[in-house]
């Protein structure tokens, strides 16, 4: 990431806002007024993270899919244990502690298999080759973008999309 | 030879020769320069039809026709194919080769760059049918020659030593060669005779070896100035010596012992009693090889002085720890903190991803392919390259360390670099089909690509670890710890927000935790985009583990300054 002079003394400066504007950020980027007693550190970094979000661009779709995948998850666990606590209420109390969803175990699996939905995007250097009505497709994976016939592209599905004329997943259209 | 009118094309001649032993080659007239002559008379007189000798001499001295890697061969193949001559001019046909194989490998560059060749004492043309079965026929019969030669040294070695002589080879401590034979050298019998009495005293070949340093034999062997008599006592050397049967008056010969004609250094009985000792003292082995934890690169991995890295385990708790260690890291205590010692894990993953790459990468494939004179079909080679690839992912270490030793020459490390050599000649072969074994490709010089990838050791917590510095280079490694921990992170920032308030204390009982983890955890739901992606997708600095993140304190708040402390 290259340093960006304004950006950085902008971060800086966010350590010296008052309190009540740092809750006004937290407000406008979460929704919802920050919880009681939070340290005024996360409110500075919230702000912070929004501000240079909003400059350099957030998390990327995968990202975003996996902390979803992952929350929907642990969402499901609690439930199921708290839909077997409460059924045990009636007899036997102490075997809800049986399921405890915080248990290690799970947590790791859950992240694991959240993570694993994130593949890399192909690096720089890569280069596909896809036929496509019997012709022969090139694209090289730059640093820059994704080159095809001499011109960058954003996305490989920008890429199959110019090939194909319709809109393909591009990792599926290549093959990743 | 197409005449234009009247003109005549310039036809630039090339002389080859060569002879298989190197005897009288030291005389001012030898035999390479008998060939030449010849051949240069036979230019002069086909002058008019626009023969002309090249200045260029093609000669090999002392090098057998049967093999392909001969520098002046090899240097004339390669102006050939790049059309600087047109034709070959040798004394006789045995002179190009010998094999029947290399010499169809041969005709097949001639006849793709257009060039002929002519014997001079040999009238033949090889652009006809006839001449081909007459060329092969002397070809057959030159293979023949050379097997049934072999055959003939290989019958007489063999029915020598059942004679009993002594056959050459490393001359065995305690003789002296005279004449092709083994005579007692009594001040080195001696010392053989001392060896034995005392390893069955000692009962230890480790303890006979520190011993037999300490007495003032070393200086006996130091007088005779030979380098491996100054060997002798390492132990390797000395468990060859305890079980060499030369010692009793034996000449070994494969798995048969015959008497042989020189004396006896040891009394049968000891050196009985000393195999009975060394069969006792020998592990018991339940199979050749140790299947488990396989050393896939031994012999391979090279140090920066050209030394083979050792393969080297150590075992704690029943585990195994495979490294590729330095021979002096191995040998001496003196100098430990010198050399290498690799994990071995870490090292073989980065040479199979290369492999891989090398592999998967068609277009850098089909350019190699088509390199390679023989063949047209790039693409069932390609397909071939990919069963080739699942072939080495579901084969078991020991397929796997046969197909590496295939295709990849050694792997040089350098401080900072390390460089796979691969063998393309050998993987292009693989893939269209041509079998190198049968063509003789396996002796010409092989086509070698270097493979660099930078790197560096670092600690990763109590794990010693390469780190390449180009990312491509390794395979991502998803750390779960560290994932949860981001995830977790992320998820507490969303129990807090989206439940319309929630407190701290809530979303830690929420999640059976309490308060200060949740405080702990929530600043990394704030990483930089560019961190967290990186470690869902394990592609993060190496170094940089759950237990390091959780521990920063005072991360900051820029993404650029959090990158650059993370990233070192």
């Amino acid at each position: 990431m290259r340093a960006d002079h304004k950006l950085e003394r902008e971060v800086a400066a966010i350590c010296d806002l008052p309190r009540e504007e740092l809750v006004a950020a937290w407000v406008k980027a979460h929704g919802c007024p920050p919880p009681k007693g939070v340290k005024r550190g996360l409110l500075e970094r919230s702000a912070a993270w929004h501000l240079q979000a909003r400059r350099l661009g957030g998390l990327s779709t995968h990202a975003r899919r996996a902390i979803r995948q992952y929350t929907k998850q642990r969402e499901m666990e609690r439930q199921v244990a708290k839909g077997s606590a409460g059924a045990d209420n009636s007899g036997c109390v102490a075997s809800s502690d049986l399921v405890r969803p915080n248990s290690v175990g799970t947590a790791g699996s859950a992240a694991a298999s959240a993570a694993a939905m994130i593949k890399p995007p192909p690096a720089p250097g890569t280069r596909l080759m896809r036929e496509w009505n019997g012709r022969m497709h090139v694209v090289d994976i730059t640093e820059d973008g994704i080159l095809f016939d001499g011109k960058l592209y954003r996305s490989l599905t920008a890429v199959a999309r110019r090939i194909t004329g319709t809109h393909w997943s591009g990792p599926r259209f290549f093959g990743l | 030879m197409s005449g234009n009118g009247n003109t005549v094309r310039r036809l630039r001649c090339a002389i080859y020769t060569r002879k298989s032993t190197e005897e009288g080659l030291d005389q001012d007239f030898n035999s390479l320069d008998a060939q030449r002559e010849a051949c240069a008379a036979y230019i002069a007189s086909q002058a008019s039809l626009g023969w002309k000798l090249v200045p260029d001499r093609y000669d090999d001295g002392g090098i057998s026709g049967g093999t392909m890697e001969r520098p002046a061969l090899q240097r004339l193949l390669t102006d050939v194919r790049e059309r600087r001559i047109d034709v070959v001019v040798v004394y006789k046909i045995d002179r190009l080769t010998r094999s029947l194989s290399d010499f169809a490998r041969i005709v097949e560059i001639f006849d793709e760059a257009e060039a002929s060749f002519v014997s001079v004492t040999q009238q033949f043309n090889t652009t006809t049918s006839m001449g081909r079965l007459t060329l092969n026929m002397l070809l057959s019969f030159a293979q023949f020659e050379r097997e049934v030669t072999a055959e003939r040294i290989r019958d007489k070695i063999a029915a020598s030593k059942k004679k009993g002589m002594w056959m050459g080879g490393t001359v065995p401590l305690g003789y002296r060669a005279q004449n092709r034979k083994l005579i007692v050298h009594e001040q080195e019998a001696e010392i053989v005779r001392f060896l034995f009495q005392r390893y069955l005293e000692l009962k230890s070949v480790r303890a006979l070896s520190k011993e037999a340093k300490a007495q003032g034999y070393a200086a006996t062997l130091k007088e005779t100035d030979d380098p491996v008599r100054l060997r002798s006592f390492c132990r390797g050397n000395l468990y060859h010596l305890l079980s060499n049967p030369i010692y009793v008056g034996k000449i070994r010969h494969r798995d048969q012992l015959h008497d042989g004609q020189h004396e006896p250094i040891v009394e049968p009985d000891v050196f009985a009693e000393t195999q009975a000792l060394l069969a006792s003292q020998a592990p018991q082995r339940r199979s050749a090889t140790n299947s488990t934890g396989t050393h896939l690169l031994t012999g391979l991995v090279r140090d920066e002085n050209g030394d083979v890295l050792r393969s080297a385990h150590a075992n704690k708790k029943g585990t195994r720890y495979r490294y590729y260690v330095s021979k002096d890291k191995v040998e001496g205590s003196d100098n430990a903190l010198a050399g290498w010692r690799l994990p071995a894990a870490q090292l073989e993953s980065v040479v199979e991803h290369q492999l891989t790459r090398v592999l998967t990468d068609r277009a850098q494939l089909s350019g190699w392919i088509q390199e390679s004179a023989y063949t047209s079909d790039v693409a069932t080679a390609l397909d071939r390259s990919t069963a080739l690839l699942e072939g080495y992912q579901s084969a078991v270490p020991l397929e796997k360390l046969a197909m590496l030793r295939h295709f990849i020459q050694a792997v040089e490390l350098l401080p900072g670099q390390l460089t796979i050599v691969f063998d393309v000649e050998a993987l292009t072969d693989d893939l269209t089909g041509t079998r190198a074994s049968t063509t003789g490709a396996a002796n010409s010089t092989p086509r070698l690509v270097r493979i660099e990838c930078p790197f560096s050791l670092r600690r990763r917590g109590v794990e010693q670890c390469l780190i390449l510095h180009d990312r491509q280079a390794r395979a991502p490694r998803q750390d779960d710890a560290l994932i949860s921990l981001v995830l977790r992170a992320h998820l507490f920032l969303r129990q807090l927000t989206e439940g319309g308030g929630r407190s701290l204390s809530e979303v830690a009982t929420l999640n059976n935790t309490d308060l200060s983890e949740v405080s702990r955890l929530l600043p990394l739901a704030f990483l930089a985009p560019c961190i967290t992606e990186t470690i869902l997708s394990g592609t993060q600095p190496e170094h940089l583990t759950a237990q390091r993140l959780s521990r920063i304190s005072d991360l900051p708040l820029s993404w650029a300054r959090q990158q650059s402390l993370l990233a070192d």
